[in-house]
Formats: structure tokens, sequence, C-alpha cells
């Protein structure tokens, strides 16, 4: 009787029980503390030196404060490495978790193929010993491939988990942050020295910016994040890393002065935007991507709580910005300020779900904007009389800014061009349409819903400088502000005083329409039908979906608003029985 | 208009029967389960700034065991009925196929996307029901991170 | 006695102010969490924090005694016979700690 020999069983994989997402957070803790002591040390060289003070009170001060600025700049720079590494550490961890993942399926599959083969040489006769021990031999050079790499994998562990201990326990003593960062220059300085003047384009930033070396990029990230991280022409996600870090601090910061009762009125203002920043990117992250069921990428594009005057400008994106194969800028109107944020992420995040359910081949990201001063006087809190206080300035202002950011879209990313849309809704269409006519907005696609009128000076689709067929509007027969525009003859600003421009839903106008009505309409006009454009399975959400994939084939068209100089305004989508696509 | 409390029963019941369903889709294909948590989400808005109607959604991912052969939904049948979700119903979704089954007013569906990978969606999710005006931020600002498996 | 200008009551506030976002960051690194960590590397991480939230709250504590000692600079030279001038009133608005 021929001797067949198994193969053995492969070993378990041992656990690994860690979470590289609370390792990150820890990472940026620290990374956000470390950008705090590099202030200290920025003070002490800059406004804490007294120039006008005198004598030797003065000189006793300036010798005293030197020491510490040397100490918070070593110190910063110790910290930061530390930081640095622990981010490294979640990325390691995570790829640890994943080559698990795969030994533990391949263990699996091996222990099964020995289970089988233990079967079949308990019935094989002698005929079948030759083919069966080659089997088993094939199995054995499996095995001992999982065995090999299981223990590179048990190495690759121990290493890192070693090199992250001894990262921390390097710097622990202060004795040892002295003598290993005392003195050292900080990359971030003469980094930050050949940084373009204010007035530079986009083009002029990214240059510099892709000429530092990495080093250098990672200081300034936190060292002054406040220097890059609303700066167009930096990528996407080197500004998100920026404002990340000087969220986080900025929330300690405020925080703790709030826990003490002395926090002023100004940095209360702050602290609530900041909050509202906070809310919105975990909105976005706490929602899954319809394909892939992971987490929604989310990127702080613009954080900047002290804006306007307090109102605050805050940009988040759903998905990457960088890299998205569709890129959509959604423009809020009236009523937005940075306390908004948190539904205006929701609203991102909608729109990013529905862009990668209907395209699951194409990537996406959806950034609100809330870059520009809008106008505060809401027409549902204030009547019609109070929107028609508001005026076309701060849609000429919200466009220049508009139109920068999207050229520093453009410009920070690398490979192949994003297809790019701008969704301006209500008094967001009158800053889009004047972004397009006034700045040239390089943009692919223009989607006006809810539209006010998009600027006295545009009045037909041509005017936006974008090809017509790419101009988009919705606009529900119920929605008195979509009402609002010039119509026909009939310009509305000598009936409401609203004077934001032309009705893009119009046929004089000359761009598409979609349709955008809502299952939950009312009978007649309701500032209710306003804000639902955006909300998931409805008719306006799948079409601006289908608009930002660029598949304009599946664009359901309604027909268009008109104006006959014998009657009123006609809406025919009025008496359509509205639809509910699926978005998710 | 609801209280509060129906949201929170709904937010209950969906993660009890989503964990019901991801043990039992690991048990018929194999393979490990990840992501398995839930939120609240705005279904109508009201304004700028808030929504009307909220509902909870729980969601997970399986990425199957190596011996378990597409189209995965079609061992998933039983699986659902056994969490309660009589006569699931297939269907297709954009790149992909779905499994949807009802049990009261809670909706489970499976999906699978044979281009994206050999991976199980699932989600659970109730009706938009509406809340308290005052609760609409609260409800709007809550996060559920703890998974719910 | 040597004339001590406005600036450095401005410069006094600064110092609290470091001492305020200090405190906050020594708070941040001492409430950063550990859990995520394997066994093998929480507790140095532990230890690190432990140990930092040290560092960053002397840093605060130093900014703190230099607020101070400015403000009995100030203290010193608005009591003395020799102070004059319209800048006395705003900078005796100095010696006490605002926050």
């Amino acid at each position: 009787m021929t001797t067949i020999t198994l193969p053995p069983q492969p070993r378990p994989v041992p656990l690994l029980t860690c979470q590289p997402g609370a390792v990150r957070d820890c990472g940026g803790d620290l990374l956000a503390a470390s950008a705090q002591i590099d202030d200290l040390g920025t003070f002490v060289a800059g406004d804490a030196r007294i120039g006008d003070w005198t004598g030797r009170g003065s000189e006793r001060y300036h010798e005293t404060i030197a020491p510490i600025g040397r100490r918070a700049d070593s110190m910063s720079l110790a910290l930061r490495s530390v930081a640095t590494r622990v981010d490294a550490h979640a990325d390691e961890l995570q790829r640890l978790l994943d080559r698990r993942t795969d030994l533990e399926e391949r263990r699996s599959h091996l222990a099964g193929e020995v289970a089988r083969l233990r079967g079949e040489i308990a019935t094989a006769t002698e005929d079948d010993a030759a083919a069966l021990q080659a089997e088993c031999d094939r199995v054995r050079r499996e095995v001992e491939a999982y065995e090999t790499d299981l223990t590179t994998w048990s190495s690759d562990l121990a290493a890192e988990e070693t090199a992250m201990v001894q990262a921390f326990q390097r710097v622990q003593e202060a004795e040892a942050v002295e003598r290993i960062w005392g003195g050292v220059v900080d990359p971030a300085d003469a980094a930050l020295a050949t940084k373009p003047g204010s007035g530079a384009s986009p083009g002029e930033v990214s240059t510099w910016w892709d000429s530092l070396t990495y080093v250098q990029q990672q200081a300034i990230i936190t060292a002054a994040p406040g220097a890059i991280g609303n700066l167009d022409g930096i990528p996407a996600g080197t500004r998100n890393a920026a404002n990340t870090v000087a969220l986080d601090r900025d929330l300690a910061n405020w925080t703790h002065t709030e826990s003490l009762g002395v926090l002023t009125e100004d940095e209360r203002t702050w602290l609530e935007n900041a909050r509202a920043a906070d809310e919105a990117r975990r909105n976005i992250a706490d929602r899954v991507d319809p394909v892939t069921g992971e987490p929604i990428e989310t990127q702080v594009y613009l954080y900047d709580p002290a804006a306007f005057d307090g109102d605050g400008a805050i940009a988040i994106s759903a998905g990457n910005l960088d890299t998205a194969d569709n890129v959509a800028v959604v423009v809020p109107g009236f009523g937005t300020d940075a306390e908004s944020a948190g539904y205006q992420a929701d609203r991102a995040a909608t729109i990013y779900e529905s862009t990668r359910y209907l395209d699951p081949d194409a990537s996406n990201a959806t950034m609100f904007w809330i870059g520009y001063d809008a106008p505060d006087n809401a027409p549902w809190d204030e009547g019609f009389d109070g929107a028609g206080v508001a005026t076309e300035s701060m849609a000429t202002a919200g466009g220049e800014h508009l139109a920068d950011t999207i050229d520093g879209l453009r410009e920070s990313r690398d490979g192949e061009p994003a297809h790019l849309t701008a969704v301006g809704h209500s008094y967001g269409s009158t800053t889009t349409g004047h972004a397009a006519h006034d700045q040239g907005m390089e943009v692919d696609e223009i989607v006006f819903v809810g539209s006010p009128g998009v600027g006295g000076d545009t009045n037909d689709a041509g005017d936006t400088g974008i090809d017509p067929e790419h101009v988009w509007a919705g606009a529900n027969s119920r929605d008195p502000i979509a009402d609002l525009g010039n119509h026909g003859w009939v310009h509305g600003e000598t009936l409401f005083g609203a004077g934001l421009g032309d009705d893009p839903a119009e046929d004089d106008f000359g761009g598409n329409r979609f349709e955008a009505e809502s299952e939950t309409r009312g009978g007649a006009f309701s500032f209710g039908d306003h804000s639902k454009y955006f909300d998931h399975d409805t008719e306006s959400l799948y079409n601006i979906s289908q608009i930002v994939n660029g598949n304009y084939d599946a664009v359901e068209h309604a027909d268009h608003v008109y104006d006959p100089w014998h009657d009123g305004v006609q809406d025919p989508e009025h008496d359509r029985d509205p639809t509910t696509p699926a978005t998710r | 208009m609801t209280d509060s409390s129906a949201l929170e029963g709904q937010r209950e019941r969906a993660r009890a029967a989503a964990a019901v369903l991801v043990t039992g889709v690991v048990d018929a294909l194999g393979g490990s389960a990840s992501r398995t948590t839930g939120r609240v989400e705005g279904c109508e808005s009201a304004s700028e700034d808030e929504f009307r109607t909220f509902r909870y959604t729980a969601t997970g991912r399986v990425d199957v065991g190596a011996s378990a052969s597409p189209p995965f939904l079609d061992a998933l049948v039983p699986v659902l009925e056994a969490a309660g979700f009589a006569d699931p119903i297939p269907g297709e979704r954009p790149g992909g196929n779905t499994l949807e089954g009802s049990d009261g007013d809670l909706t489970a569906t499976l999906s699978e996307l044979p281009g994206q990978g050999a991976y199980v969606l699932l989600s659970v999710e109730g009706p938009c029901l509406e809340v308290p005006e005052a609760d609409r931020r609260d409800w709007q600002r809550r996060t559920d991170p703890e998974p719910f498996l | 006695m040597e004339v001590v200008p406005l600036s450095v009551g401005v410069a006094s506030q600064r110092w609290d102010d470091q001492h305020l976002d200090l405190d906050a960051a020594a708070g941040q690194v001492g409430g950063a969490g550990t859990d995520g960590f394997t066994r093998a590397v929480s507790g140095a991480a532990s230890r690190f924090l432990t140990q930092w939230q040290r560092h960053a709250e002397t840093l605060g504590t130093d900014s703190e005694a230099r607020a101070d000692g400015l403000r009995v600079v100030i203290q010193d030279y608005v009591s003395s016979d020799e102070a004059a001038g319209i800048d006395l009133f705003l900078l005796s608005t100095y010696v006490t700690e605002q926050r």
C-alpha cells in the first residue's frame, strides 16, 4: 500500500485588535496641539516683542521670553514629528488589517483543501495514489507559501509596533526634546518665505506648492495651516489637512475658553461656526457610499469662521475633489451662512449618493460652498418685501469668489480635468450667473434651481459663456422663489422689487429645463417647495445627478415656462403628475 | 406628526433586523462583515437649514467568502425570509441587482454590483417620520457611530 | 523710572491668550484616545500623552507668568509719582487680568 503524505494544516492568523481610525484621530489631536505650540513660538518671535519699550525692564523681559520661544519651537517640531508618525502608523495598521483579511481567507481555503484531501485519501484506491500525492504536494506548496507570508506579516506587525513605541519614547522627556530638536530650523520657515504674495493666481500658487519638498509641505500644514487652508491653487487634500488642523485647534481653544466663562462675543460667534463645520464634516463621514458601502470621504476645502463679519465661510466636500471624475459645487442662497453648514453637508452627501448610485463606474465629489456673503433676509422669514431688499451686489461679489474657487479646483488637480458642474440654488443661482457672466467661470455645466433670476446682465443662456446645451434649469411649479425672475415682457422687479434677472426656466432664456416637481408639492405656491430640489427620490435630484455625471440622454426634460402677451405666466409643469425616480 | 419616540423605536428595530441579516448573509456566503453602522437621515426638507421628516437607515457590507459564487443574491432569499422579511422581490439597480423585502414598516434591501467586487451591501430602513419642530435640529445633529454588530 | 508704554499692557493680554490656548492644547493631548492602538503600543502611547500634557501645561504656566510679570511692571509704573500722560488711564486698565 502506497503512503500518501498530507499537507500540514495552515497555522491560524493571530488576532489583530486595533482601530486605525481612532489612531488617526489621536494623531490629529497631537497635530492640532503642535500647531498651538508652534503659535507660541511665532508669538514670541513677533507680537510678544515690545519695540517701543526701552530700559532695563524691557531688556529683562526680552531676555526672559527668548528661551520660551526656543522651547516652543523645539517642542512643536517634536510633537509634529510624533503626530506624523502616528498618522503613518494608522495607515500601516489598516494595511496590516487588510493583509490579515487576505491571510485569513487563504487559511480558510487551505484548511478546506486539507480536509478534502484527507477525505479523498480515506476512500482512495492504489490507482489514485499518484494523482492524490501530486495534489497533496501542490497544496503543501500553497501552505508553505501561506506560512511564509504569515511569518512576514507577523514580523512586519512587530516591526511597526516597535517603531511606533520608539517614536513615542524618543521625545517623551523635555531634555530629549531639546537635545534632538533644539535649534532645528522649521522647514516651514524657508518654504513660506517663497510663497507668492496676495493676488497671486491659482496657477502661481500651484507652481509654488509643487516646488516644495514633501517635508516642507507637511511642515506648513501644521505650522501655518491658515497660510494654505483657503488658498486657491492648493490641492484639496492638502487644504483639507491644513483646515482640519485649524478646525481641531479652534474647537479645542474656544471650547476651553468657554468652559472658563471668559469667551468674548466674537469668539462665541466663531466657536458656533467652528462647531457647524465640525457637524458638517461628521454628517458626511457618517454616511456610506452606495456603491462600496464604505464611509464617504470628506474634505474641508474652506474654513474661515470669522469671514464676512462673523457669518463665516465653510466649504466641505463629499468625495475627493482632487481625483473625482465628476465634481459638483453647490452654491446655496437666501438665509445661508456658516451655521447652515450641517444641513448643506447633508445636501452635498445626498447629491454624492445619488450621482454614485446612478453611475457606479464614475467617481464623484460634491462640495457645498458657503464661500460668499449671502443675503440674510430670506423671503420665507420676511415675505416678498424682505426678499425685495436683496440686490445683486452680494451675488456680484460672490460670483467673483466662486469663479476663483473653480479656477483653484481646476488648477490644483493633476491628470485628467474633472467634469465640473456649478449648481446654484435660490440666490445662489444669481451668484452662479454672475460668476459665469462676469468672471467667465470655467465649468462644463451650469445648473440653476429654484432661481429668482440669474443676474440682470444675463439675458439668455448664451450670456453665461457656456454652450446653451449645457445650461440647465429646474423649477418646481409651486416654488414662489422660482417665480420671482423676469418673464417675457413683464419684468419681475417692477412687481416685487427683487430685480435679480431673468428666469432660466423660461423659453426665451434658451437653456434646458428639466423636470423638478415634487410628489409632496402643495396645491399653490409654497416656500416648502423651494427647498426640496435636493431631497432623495425627487425628479430634480435625479436630473441634477444625471447632468453632473454627464449622462445627458437620461435627463428628463420639461417644457419651458412661457409668458404670452395676452395672458399671465404659464407653467406647463403645473398640471403634470410628479414622479419619484430612485436616487438611492 | 409623531413624537420622537417613534423614530427612536424605528432605530432600535432597524438595527436589530440588520444585525440578524448580516449574520445570516455571512452564514450563507462566508466571508466577513464590515461597516455595520446606522444613521438618522433627513427625508423632506422644510427650509434652507432643516428637514421636516427623518428616517433611520442601518447599513453593512459583507465581503463574501472565496468559495461563494455569484450571483450571491440567489442564496439570500432564505436569509431575508428567516429574518421576517417575507416574499423578497428581486430587482435591478444601476450596475447591479437587488433583493428587497418588507417586515411591517421596515424595508430590507440586499444588493450586489458584479462589476465592483465580490461583496453584498445591506440596508434596513423605516419610513420617513415627521418629528416635532423643536426636535428637528437634535435629530439632524445626531450621530450613531456605534456598530450594531 | 522708565516709561511703560501701552503696548506692554497689550502684550500682557496676548500672553494670557497664549496661556488659555496652551491649556486647551494640553487638554487636547491628555484627552487623545489610545484605544485604537494595539496592546503592544497603547502603554507607550498613554505615557507619552500624559507626559506631553504636562509639557504643554508648563508652557501655559510660563506664559501666564510672563503676563503676570508685565502686570507687575504696569502696576509699579502707574503707582509711581513719575507716571504721567494720557496713556496712564488706559494702561491702568491692564493691571487686572481680564481672563
